[in-house]
């Protein structure tokens, strides 16, 4: 288990970081916006009693669900999504590019461990830091549930959405891994992966506005909806499925190119 | 002059994927706009009332959908954080990548100061972010073509491509700075997108907040707001403050550039 203490030893102050900024994100968006979000309900109310009664109704279907501490976490989770992602892509980078990067993939090839076992080891140290960060943010996420939410609480819902960044994540773990299996030199980590996590932030923006339904495919950050998790206590089937089987290719294709390629010239 | 083209050469890869990008976006988002500007009228005058958080909660804060040139601002939303990676990505490459490469001993060696050097590089960088910025004003007319709207909007796409390049040659000096400063190229790096990270995050906020003062000053992002560009012209004030940003950072760049140890990784 030598690399995967050399990793974690590497790797977890970033990971630390991250998490700590996750997590002021997130209670620093709900202690101080969300109050002031719920309060303005009734003056939002009153303003819809002017309307024609249709109207008001069928905007008073969504006020339940906008107005709640569902709605505007899901508002958050594009944030939270955009910094997720970044983390996640950066770890995977970093990690299976490390070698390449140092220039010293024949100093650790030599050594009497399979490549498979070598691959097996990061990955299992990715998968440690992005778990043991997750575990923290949904632990923040529930208790500021508890704290903040009205009732009635659903906490088994509240655990579902708070658990989407995580497989979020774990989506961008495996793009960044293969983006450092395959690519030919990593110059930098951070550059590739905030361009990594700008790209789904965007994909996910334009997907808001076109409201193109075959655009969500291809947009990691809306695999896993929150707000859905939060209204309907699922993720929809047919796009957490397409990002559990593209985390799972990405991850296949990246070992098997990490046990058979070429050590570049140096 | 070997120096700019080797430069234009080695960059040109990475800028054709960028434009690829940028493409995309502008196509995809231009001729699909019809679409979500047919409710759009109704909808923005309601939503005007709404409280600020409120609106930016249903994620509709500076959506103006009712006219193309709003729907256009919200699509250049999106361009102007793509220019700010891109240009980051610029800046802290023109001065670190040899370093990385490990290739400084060859250039470095030759008969020319480091801030000759530099300045091709950056020279040829900055083309990069001028072809970047120029080729949005020529999708965007390109794009529109396909669109049977009245009116013309070659001023609107002017007005954001010139915003672009403002707000790209901020990050890419910043970026060239932190480069510049310091010692391991891969934190010079991360610094340069920690910053356009947290610009956005700032940017957010400032859509947040009912009074956000002077943070305008402090993200690049809000220095042209899409209200301006859509009307009138772009602020000579904050046109002005992105040069002077620019050149002082760029001087600060050059200083370090001349004194740091240079295989430092």
């Amino acid at each position: 288990m030598n690399v995967f203490r050399f990793e974690l030893r590497r790797a977890w102050m970033g990971a630390a970081v991250w998490t700590l900024v996750l997590i002021g994100l997130l209670s620093g968006l709900i202690t101080a916006a969300l109050p002031a979000f719920l309060e303005s309900r009734t003056g939002v109310e009153n303003m819809l009693a002017n309307f024609p009664p249709a109207f008001a109704a069928a905007f008073g279907m969504q006020m339940d669900n906008l107005f709640s501490f569902a709605g505007f976490y899901a508002f958050g989770f594009l944030y939270y999504s955009l910094f997720g992602a970044i983390m996640a892509a950066s770890i995977g980078l970093d990690l299976f590019s490390r070698e390449k990067r140092d220039k010293c993939m024949d100093f650790l090839l030599t050594k009497p461990r399979a490549r498979s076992r070598v691959f097996c080891e990061k990955l299992l140290a990715a998968l440690t830091l992005i778990l043991a960060s997750n575990a923290l943010f949904i632990a923040a996420s529930l208790a500021l549930y508890y704290a903040y939410a009205p009732a009635p609480l659903m906490p088994e819902r509240a655990l579902l959405a708070a658990s989407a960044l995580l497989l979020t994540e774990l989506v961008f773990l495996a793009i960044g891994a293969c983006a450092a299996v395959f690519a030919r030199k990593v110059r930098s980590v951070s550059g590739t992966a905030t361009a990594i996590g700008f790209g789904g932030f965007i994909l996910s923006a334009l997907h808001s506005i076109l409201e193109e339904e075959k655009l969500r495919y291809i947009t990691p950050n809306k695999y896993f909806d929150a707000a859905k998790a939060f209204f309907d206590g699922a993720f929809e089937a047919n796009y957490a499925l397409t990002g559990a089987f593209l985390t799972l290719a990405l991850i296949v294709a990246a070992y098997v190119r990490y046990t058979r390629a070429d050590i570049p010239v140096l | 002059m070997h120096l700019i083209a080797k430069e234009f050469k080695s960059g040109l890869k990475p800028f054709l994927f960028w434009t690829l990008g940028l493409f995309v976006l502008i196509f995809a988002g231009i001729v699909k706009s019809m679409g979500a500007m047919a409710e759009g009228q109704f909808m923005t005058e309601l939503i005007g009332r709404f409280p600020r958080i409120v609106i930016a909660v249903m994620g509709m804060l500076n959506v103006d959908i009712s006219s193309f040139g709003g729907y256009y601002a919200v699509l250049m939303q999106y361009i102007f954080v793509l220019a700010a990676v891109y240009a980051s990505h610029l800046g802290s490459s023109a001065v670190s990548r040899e370093s990385i490469d490990r290739t400084y001993e060859f250039l470095f060696t030759k008969p020319r100061s480091r801030s000759f050097i530099l300045a091709h590089k950056m020279l040829a960088t900055m083309a990069f972010l001028t072809a970047f910025s120029s080729l949005n004003f020529v999708f965007s007319l390109l794009a529109v073509k396909q669109l049977t709207l009245q009116g013309d909007y070659s001023g609107v796409f002017a007005r954001f491509s010139l915003a672009i390049w403002l707000v790209g040659i901020v990050f890419f000096s910043l970026s060239a700075m932190f480069a510049a400063s310091f010692r391991a190229a891969e934190h010079g790096a991360r610094a340069g997108n920690l910053a356009v990270l947290g610009a956005y995050a700032i940017a957010v906020g400032y859509d947040l907040v009912e009074q956000p003062g002077l943070l305008r000053l402090v993200t690049p992002f809000r220095y042209f707001l899409q209200t301006e560009l859509i009307t009138g012209a772009v602020s000579p004030l904050y046109a002005g403050l992105c040069l002077l940003l620019s050149a002082a950072l760029l001087a600060v760049a050059f200083a370090r550039f001349e004194r740091r140890d240079l295989g430092a990784l």
